[in-house]
């Protein structure tokens, strides 16, 4: 009999996702707050299954899917975002008729990603994409009277539906010249495939699919349009959690199963990632929607972390993973300060079109002392600030590129961080030194929540950085 | 390496096939033919006239679907492929050391389609809006 | 037996096709039957690799994908739909309130 104990937080996760759907049908719209909290514990409880299960390895499903060091901190990052998610959601879908949609389809996305950070076969790895991927199209469209919510879905429809196609066939090729689906019997298996010149051409369209989802600078068109028309607390999920969905999974195919095209593919990801993190950050620059300043923000950071797939070293890997798990919390936490942003704006004035533009955050230290406070420490932490988590995980990535004599990617990125800074320097100052006329506002207490967790994470990853390094490094030995 | 498809003899085993398109080929010319020769004809403006189950038409046949239908169809593919995967499981099901297991499988399975059913149900898609 | 090649063939020009009616059709229905053309190359690939290396795993990922690919054109539609709803089109060049 397989033992089922290693699967019980995504098992728990499932059994919430439908509970609340079902629970949800039976309720009045008003009585369907409870969903929220109930959605909220459902994802803690899963998440101390996954603590509790650390340092435990195993294979389940004919060895399909994997249990390790690896897949629990991704886990763990995934959680931890769909847990912040689901408790700033308590107010944004507060009377909203859909609420048990919103949270199950939430839910089954993070199952999604779990699944993937899981997965040690091809066949599980792309469905358990999809089901992640078909779940935050959705997500992406909630307010279905929304011409803005509906653009910024189909647009990441299209893309991901492309970007499923295009994987689908590159893993068709793999498939075809090794005769196996499963990760590691692909690495085994891999002089039939070096041998032909489906390698190449898998290796490129794996690049293409995943480079999608990780918005990968010529794949990014989408990113910006979706981050900006979803609702806030969805463009967390997808920036702090589909993005690293997406980064699993490229290490589990590039690095596990196709290192032997490592020559091919270095050289395709350090063009991509200089790219990415310049054209992100200059982009980000000029931008006057909030959202969409955090969207460029977000394409250059996954700039940052493909250098990961140059420099190739265990310390690097542990970089990239560890700035995973930062950028979860600063990213989700600066998404949720956002939308607390949005529900005042739309509360004072029901029909502003651009209820995230940057004018709106004037003065806002003084009209939310909290909101603007986290913002202010997650911007700092997305550029980069000692004492936060973005300075830890940036400074071990920087550090193991030089030290692999990459130097001139080294400065490159360097001098990206210092460009970052300016843009999230006038967002600290439109809400610090510029005046406005609005009245103090109670703040809304499931997003101040939300983000005072996500303030602490940063700030405790930041001060004592040692154990979640070292498990960074565990994590990162799974792969090299 | 013989694969799945076992097919030795490719070329006669396509003799049957280029019958068919012989014939295929042939029949509509010469039907069409012998038609035009042998039936009698009569002409009236009725008999021109577009064929909608015998009554009199209205309207344009290049008519927009109302947009619920849609629905309908969505649902009916999503339940129709969740079939998709009783292939797999029927081919093994035989075997002995696994067949509790996969029932049990199976019932779970099915359940979340109920469920999928309960939900569009109670979310009233099934119902005729206009 | 037929060679492979003329089956990677078929793939690579459905393929393309659908590729190709991607990049050029604006209406949104259009393109997402372009993408159902490039999901089905990719299971005609996985079929006949499958028979040719006598393994099975290929005919099982193409029935995991058909499946998938019905699911995204429910969710496809659906979208489009909701579109069709609030705009009255589903032309996607015309749906630009998002730039820059």
């Amino acid at each position: 009999m397989i033992n089922l104990t290693l699967l019980a937080p995504e098992l728990t996760l499932i059994g919430t996702g439908l509970a609340v759907l079902l629970i949800g049908l039976f309720l009045g719209t008003n009585a369907k707050k409870i969903l929220g909290y109930l959605a909220s514990l459902g994802v803690l409880v899963s998440l101390v299954l996954v603590l509790m299960s650390l340092g435990r390895e195993d294979m389940l499903f004919n060895d399909t899917l994997s249990f390790d060091a690896l897949s629990q901190f991704f886990k763990l990052v995934f959680l931890s975002v769909a847990l912040l998610v689901s408790i700033a959601s308590i107010k944004y879908t507060e009377g909203n008729s859909h609420t048990e949609e919103f949270y199950s389809l939430m839910i089954f996305a993070t199952a999604g990603m779990m699944f993937v950070a899981s997965a040690n076969d091809l066949i599980v790895l792309f469905v358990a994409f999809e089901l992640a991927s078909l779940a935050t199209y959705a997500l992406a469209g909630f307010e279905k009277k929304n011409p803005i919510s509906l653009e910024a879905s189909i647009k990441y429809f299209m893309i991901g539906s492309l970007s499923a196609a295009l994987m689908l066939f590159g893993i068709s090729f793999i498939y075809g010249a090794t005769g196996t689906t499963s990760i590691p019997g692909v690495a085994e298996n891999i002089d039939l495939l070096l041998g032909s010149p489906m390698g190449l051409l898998s290796a490129v369209l794996m690049i293409a699919g995943l480079g999608f989802k990780i918005a990968l600078v010529p794949f990014h068109m989408w990113a910006p349009d979706t981050y900006q028309g979803s609702p806030s607390v969805v463009s967390s999920l997808l920036a702090a959690g589909s993005k690293k969905m997406g980064f699993v999974a490229a290490f589990k195919v590039f690095m596990i199963a196709l290192i032997a095209l490592q020559a091919e593919w270095t050289t395709a990801f350090a063009v991509l990632a200089v790219i990415t993190m310049t054209l992100g950050n200059v982009v980000a620059l000029s931008q006057t929607s909030v959202k969409r300043m955090l969207a460029y923000s977000s394409v250059a950071q996954a700039g940052y972390i493909a250098m990961a797939f140059v420099v190739m070293s265990k310390t690097a890997l542990a970089g990239a993973i560890l700035y995973a798990l930062s950028h979860g919390f600063m990213k989700a936490g600066a998404f949720i300060a956002t939308a607390a942003v949005v529900y005042m704006v739309l509360s004072e004035k029901k029909d502003s079109e651009t209820p995230d533009d940057i004018d709106n955050f004037r003065g806002l230290g003084r009209r939310m002392p909290v909101t603007a406070l986290c913002m202010t420490i997650f911007l700092f932490a997305l550029a980069g600030i000692p004492l936060t988590a973005g300075y830890m995980s940036k400074f071990v990535l920087f550090a193991s590129t030089i030290e692999a004599g990459l130097v001139w990617l080294a400065v490159i990125a360097i001098l990206n961080s210092a460009i970052s800074l300016f843009y999230y320097a006038k967002v600290v100052k439109y809400m610090y030194f510029l005046p406005s006329d609005g009245e103090k506002i109670t703040e809304p207490i499931p997003y101040t929540f939300a983000m005072l967790i996500a303030v602490i994470f940063v700030l405790v990853i930041g001060f004592w950085s040692e154990p979640f390094l070292y498990w960074a490094m565990e994590a990162a030995k799974v792969l090299i | 390496m013989s694969g799945i498809i076992d097919v030795s003899n490719i070329i006669y085993s396509y003799i049957p096939v280029a019958i068919i398109l012989v014939v295929a080929f042939l029949m509509p010319p010469v039907t069409m033919f012998l038609v035009k020769q042998l039936s009698p004809r009569s002409k009236s403006p009725v008999k021109y006239e577009t064929y909608e189950a015998g009554s009199v038409p209205t309207g344009s046949a290049r008519i927009q679907f109302n947009v619920e239908y849609y629905l309908y169809a969505i649902a009916f593919v999503l339940f129709d492929i969740e079939v998709l995967f009783l292939y797999p499981w029927a081919t093994i099901f035989r075997e002995p050391s696994i067949t509790i297991i996969a029932t049990i499988e199976m019932l779970i399975f099915i359940f979340v389609v109920l469920f999928g059913y309960l939900y569009l149900i109670k979310k009233e898609a099934l119902k005729w809006q206009k | 037996m037929i060679p492979l090649f003329y089956y990677l063939a078929l793939s690579a020009i459905v393929f393309s096709i659908g590729l190709f009616g991607f990049m050029t059709q604006r209406n949104g229905i259009r393109m997402l039957m372009c993408v159902e053309l490039m999901l089905n190359a990719a299971n005609i690939n996985l079929v006949a690799f499958s028979s040719y290396n006598g393994d099975l795993t290929g005919q099982v990922f193409a029935l995991f994908s058909i499946s998938l690919a019905a699911a995204e054109a429910a969710i496809g539609f659906a979208i489009l739909m909701s579109i069709y709803r609030v705009r009255d089109m589903i032309n996607l060049d015309k749906i630009n309130v998002l730039r820059w």
